[in-house]
């Protein structure tokens, strides 16, 4: 009879927020636009990220995946004003510099394990599952990632987020409640 | 289209379910009820209700907020409502009429009836069509987008798709796919500006009533009068 054998690996654990961006569409611009200006447009979305975590401490990009990004903050504060920041940088290149595609990014609050330069845990799963369910241009962000950043977010941000409704994540045995960045003035106009 | 009635009792209800139809009913002024497995809680005016897998219908009185979460299975909000919003993975979602309306879902289809404030609706794989609405932001992947009637800004997304939009006053419209069909109707009398610049840029010319910036990588845009 041979005794059950059991490993315990120590890790170290960080609590902190993870965004997912994705590009919209980029598959499809590479299969039109060729190879060149997809890798152009890869660079100038990574010079805008770079730009942002810039003024925040203790964030990075975890890694790139394709057209998308796995960035890590190392406050919900920070990931909620960033991802807001970031937001609105891409829009404003879209516009002035001819960016050609939106991007969507999804940020949640919690702690993560670490493995290398990456980290790994529910919280990334479920940043991942919540930039999946963004739109075009679109920011959403967790419950738990509005509540633990609250305090450190502006008051003006903050109202510019409004809840979605409850997400059925997949791996998460409870609802996910979800906020949107929203622009203030389109919902003040009403049918006539 | 009858404007919605001043809400003096907001009710909110949080609905998520697993798999199975789901069936809202937003009529009268009954308190909220339901018919199927679930679990109904109540906490300061906020009614949440757990439903597993399985058809579930909900009851709740016209005017209210409901917020719905589900994994897959077709969701029907009929009557009207306040602030709708369904967040899906797959499954076809259909709002008769509502206040303002948020709806997502993977793989199915979206159809919005009246809505008095925004409307925004976001599918991956399914058809986007919305009949009335304040103003309008819409996105789908690989499906059509069409909205008619639309009262104000418009933001229209598409990767491989036609988009439609009909404007029922002088409103912005910012519209763009990758491979589709672009089409734009305005009132006769408004004086459009035409830009190919997504999102616009330039501030609108005095003497044009919105700004059309629509942007197709390989179809058409057409801006037409009615």
């Amino acid at each position: 009879m041979t005794a059950a054998a059991t490993t315990t690996t120590v890790v170290d654990t960080v609590v902190g927020a993870v965004l997912f961006t994705d590009l919209v569409g980029f598959t499809d611009f590479n299969e039109v636009r060729g190879d060149a200006e997809a890798l152009v447009v890869l660079e100038r979305q990574r010079a805008i990220v770079d730009r942002m975590l810039s003024v925040a401490p203790g964030s990075r990009v975890v890694k790139e995946l394709g057209d998308g990004l796995m960035i890590w903050f190392a406050s919900a504060g920070a990931g909620v004003s960033v991802a807001c920041d970031l937001m609105r940088a891409i829009d404003t290149a879209r516009g002035v510099d001819d960016f050609p595609l939106a991007v969507r990014m999804g940020l949640h609050h919690g702690d993560a394990l670490v493995r290398g330069d990456d980290l790994v845990g529910s919280t990334v799963n479920v940043a991942a599952r919540v930039c999946d369910l963004a739109g075009p241009g679109e920011l959403l962000v967790s419950d738990d990632a509005i509540a633990a950043g609250a305090e450190q977010v502006s008051e003006t941000t903050l109202e510019c987020f409004r809840p979605i409704g409850p997400a059925r994540v997949k791996g998460v045995g409870h609802p996910v409640w979800l906020h949107r960045l929203t622009e203030p003035d389109r919902r003040s106009r009403v049918l006539k | 289209m009858p404007e919605l009635q001043e809400r003096t009792t907001p009710v909110t209800v949080r609905i998520s379910s697993t798999s199975g139809r789901l069936v809202v009913k937003a009529n009268g002024s009954a308190p909220v009820s339901f018919d199927g497995r679930a679990e109904i809680t109540h906490t300061d005016g906020v009614v949440t209700i757990d439903g597993g897998s399985g058809s579930l219908g909900v009851s709740v009185p016209e005017g209210a907020d409901v917020f719905i979460g589900s994994i897959s299975g077709r969701v029907d909000v009929t009557g009207r409502a306040g602030d709708v919003a369904v967040v899906t993975t797959s499954g076809r979602v259909r709002v008769e009429a509502a206040r303002s309306v948020d709806v997502r879902t993977k793989s199915g289809r979206v159809e919005v009836g009246e809505v008095e404030l925004e409307c925004c609706a976001r599918s991956t794989s399914g058809r986007v069509v919305v009949e009335r609405c304040g103003s309008a932001d819409l996105a789908s992947r690989s499906g059509q987008i069409r909205a008619g009637n639309v009262h104000g800004p418009v933001g229209a997304h598409c990767v491989s798709g036609r988009i439609s939009i009909g404007l029922a006053t002088a409103a912005d419209v910012t519209a763009e796919t990758l491979s589709g069909r672009i089409e734009i109707s305005v009132p006769a009398g408004v004086r459009v500006h035409r830009t190919s610049t997504v999102p616009p840029i330039e501030p609108r010319p005095a003497d044009t009533d919105c700004v059309v910036a629509a942007r197709s990588g390989s179809g058409r845009v057409e801006i037409t009068t009615r």
